[in-house]
């Protein structure tokens, strides 16, 4: 069942220039959904539109069905967490849990009830009479997410909320969120400039760009069928290596030691044109000297105990590329390695837009077989 | 081991004394300017005005010693005590009146609002205009013949008050005239207090669905309680102090209603030319500040909700 829409929705703040191009969406009952995009690319504004903090200039936000474009916020029956957690340093915990309760017309019992439900849930109990200024900052989180819970609203909205969290924090609250998310089966959606937040926890996600929604996806998907450059490059870490490249019937050129097969077998006879070539890490393989498509310069290597991070050069130092072994790979500065592209995994993409032109057009199966296989 | 460590420490212990009297003058030299500036503005006329209560003095200097006289003089007469009474009513008229006024106007004007930048000016525009200048604004507009205020009444059929003439409204006239003059700075104060509340607590609050009243009474007024606390301080100690617009408008009188301490103790200084009596009532007017304030202190800060 659908449970949030959003058709064609705009937003400007001058009249002119449109910081929010129209975005459409359908979100389902009990989703998790990820608005996930660099910042300032206006994923917070599209929360804030929903929440009804931000007025919608075009298009239209319905709930259930309902157009809401102009209901205040607390009729859109949501509850929201903000990045600060925007806590009441003057409440105890107690108090700024159940802040706001009495307008949805529930007992004294009742709110209590349910304030030491999700005190419990999210280990606070303890905590109650405390001040947010006595919490440290997991903890403060913890009861912006309770407060969130106890007014059992069944969409729940999140901007950035693990953003001020250090990273060993941040991976356990985002299983945390998750599972409270499925237990009470809440729709959420959730604002990040985090990929890996994005990638672990959404069952579906938006990329944005400048205002313009650029892919809409299961996490998997977009990560295997990224639909442009910017998609390709914000997702994934480290980040898809995407370089110039000259492409003709004869085949791609890298560098002048370094050609490929062309794969676009009926691709339009131009002589020669300008092209994005991208291919992940994990894509560039370590190969024998006699396979190689080109033999390369190291420039970095990071060993990260399961996996290696080799960084090398073809011919322009400026162009640094990355790939991605698994075990431990010891080379020096200066060494020259020979490796070859998995040709099967290659993305090329046009010069001017980063639109997606080609990529071997593999159903999943085979791609897990593959990956299996390697 | 420990042998070297001692021998290391003797060389270190030799230097530490003219390095640490070197920065102990260092010290007291940054603290100079406003030790001088202190002691030639504050701390000696404090002194001197304590020490002159003691005596029976005019303006050219003590003559005798007078121990106590002073003040029990003072305490037992009844001028002393109608200019009590004056000051404490004009600081009641004026100080909550102030706030309040200050307040709402600056919840008026918090949100932002296209032009909202005039309105702010004006109502902080009083702070600009010095005590003599809107004293003589409000001289003009009480006077019986020519002022507004009796203009309108007029027009609307009333009887015609001589506002600072009559004892039973000229201190009323004073303060009225005091609260426009003192609401421009509070009002500053209490809209940057209004600023710097984090707009999240009040999304959230809309998200929550609360009332205006409800968010005034559990977000606004604890959340600018420090800055309150501030104000009301500050206009607590100016209204004790006021001196100019009594100068100007009342002179004191008529018959004593307007005698607020300040003005009482200029009137014994400098026209009765009797310093000992004034210096008794300036200390005691001190210690009176003084105590409101600790007093304040005490009370408010269980009250007050610093971030």
């Amino acid at each position: 069942m659908t449970h949030v829409e959003l058709a064609g929705l705009k937003k400007s703040y001058d009249g002119k220039k449109n910081v929010i191009e129209q975005v459409d969406l359908k979100l389902e009952q009990g989703e998790f959904f990820v608005l996930v995009g660099p910042s300032g690319c206006g994923k917070s504004t599209i929360l804030r539109m929903i929440a009804g903090l931000e007025p919608i200039t075009d298009g239209s936000l319905f709930v259930n069905g309902t157009r809401m474009n102009h209901a205040p916020p607390n009729k859109r029956n949501l509850s929201m967490v903000f990045q600060n957690y925007a806590l009441y340093p003057h409440l105890n915990v107690e108090q700024n849990i159940m802040f706001g309760l009495h307008t949805k017309k529930i007992s004294r019992e009742e709110q209590q009830h349910r304030c030491a439900e999700a005190a419990e849930m999210l280990g606070l109990a303890d905590y109650l009479k405390r001040k947010p200024r006595e919490l440290s900052g997991g903890q403060r989180q913890r009861v912006a997410l309770a407060r969130a819970i106890v007014t059992q609203s069944p969409l729940c909205l999140m901007d950035e909320p693990l953003s001020n969290l250090d990273a060993k924090l941040r991976a356990r609250m985002r299983s945390e969120i998750r599972q409270i998310q499925r237990k009470l089966g809440i729709t959420m959606i959730y604002v990040t400039h985090d990929q890996t937040e994005a990638m672990t926890m959404a069952d579906r996600m938006m990329i944005l760009h400048e205002g313009q929604a650029m892919q809409i996806g299961k996490p998997l998907e977009i990560y295997n069928h990224p639909a442009n450059a910017f998609t390709a490059t914000f997702i994934g870490s480290p980040a898809m290596n995407v370089m110039d490249a000259k492409i003709n019937p004869a085949g791609i050129h890298l560098s002048p030691q370094c050609t490929l097969p062309n794969p676009m077998k009926s691709s339009n006879k131009e002589a020669s044109k300008q092209i994005l070539f991208g291919i992940r890490p994990e894509h560039i393989l370590f190969s024998a000297p006699e396979q190689a498509d080109a033999v390369v310069e190291v420039v970095n290597t990071e060993i990260l105990g399961t996996e290696t991070l080799i960084t090398f050069i073809m011919d322009d130092p400026k162009k640094q590329w990355i790939a991605r072994w698994n075990g431990q790979w010891q080379f020096s500065v200066g060494d020259q390695i020979p490796i070859r592209f998995d040709m099967d995994s290659i993305h090329l993409f046009s010069k001017d837009k980063g639109r997606l032109l080609w990529t071997s057009n593999e159903d999943e199966p085979n791609q897990t077989a593959r990956e299996v296989l390697r | 081991m420990n042998a070297a460590r001692e021998l290391q420490s003797v060389p270190a212990e030799e230097q530490q004394p003219s390095k640490s009297r070197f920065a102990f003058l260092e010290g007291w030299l940054y603290l100079l300017p406003s030790i001088v500036l202190f002691g030639v503005f504050v701390f000696y006329p404090m002194f001197r005005t304590i020490y002159l209560s003691f005596f029976l003095a005019d303006q050219i200097g003590p003559f005798e010693f007078a121990g106590l006289e002073n003040y029990h003089y003072i305490l037992s007469s009844d001028s002393f005590q109608s200019s009590i009474k004056a000051t404490v009513l004009f600081v009641l008229f004026t100080v909550p009146a102030t706030i309040i006024l200050a307040l709402f106007l600056a919840l008026l004007t918090s949100e932002k609002i296209m032009g909202i930048g005039i309105f702010r000016t004006f109502f902080s525009s009083t702070m600009g205009m010095s005590v003599a200048a809107s004293s003589v604004i409000w001289m003009f507009m009480y006077n019986p013949s020519i002022g507004v205020f009796s203009k309108v009444a007029e027009w609307l059929g009333l009887p015609v008050i001589q506002w600072l003439q009559n004892p039973d409204y000229a201190l009323l006239a004073v303060s009225l005239s005091t609260i426009w003059m003192s609401t421009g700075f509070a009002y500053l104060i209490i809209l940057g207090g209004l600023q710097n509340i984090d707009p999240h607590l009040y999304e959230n609050a809309r998200v929550a669905g609360v009332s205006y009243f409800y968010q005034l009474r559990r977000i606004t007024l604890p959340m600018l309680s420090p800055t309150l606390f501030f104000i009301v301080t500050v206009s607590f100690i100016n209204a004790f102090q006021t001196f100019g617009q009594i100068d100007i408008l009342t002179k004191g009188g008529p018959v004593e209603s307007t005698n607020v301490i300040v003005y009482s103790i200029y009137k014994d200084a400098f026209i009765n030319n009797d310093v000992g009596s004034a210096s008794a009532q300036a200390v005691i007017l001190f210690f009176c500040v003084l105590a409101l304030t600790v007093l304040q202190f005490k009370l408010g800060e269980r009250k007050v909700h610093y971030q």
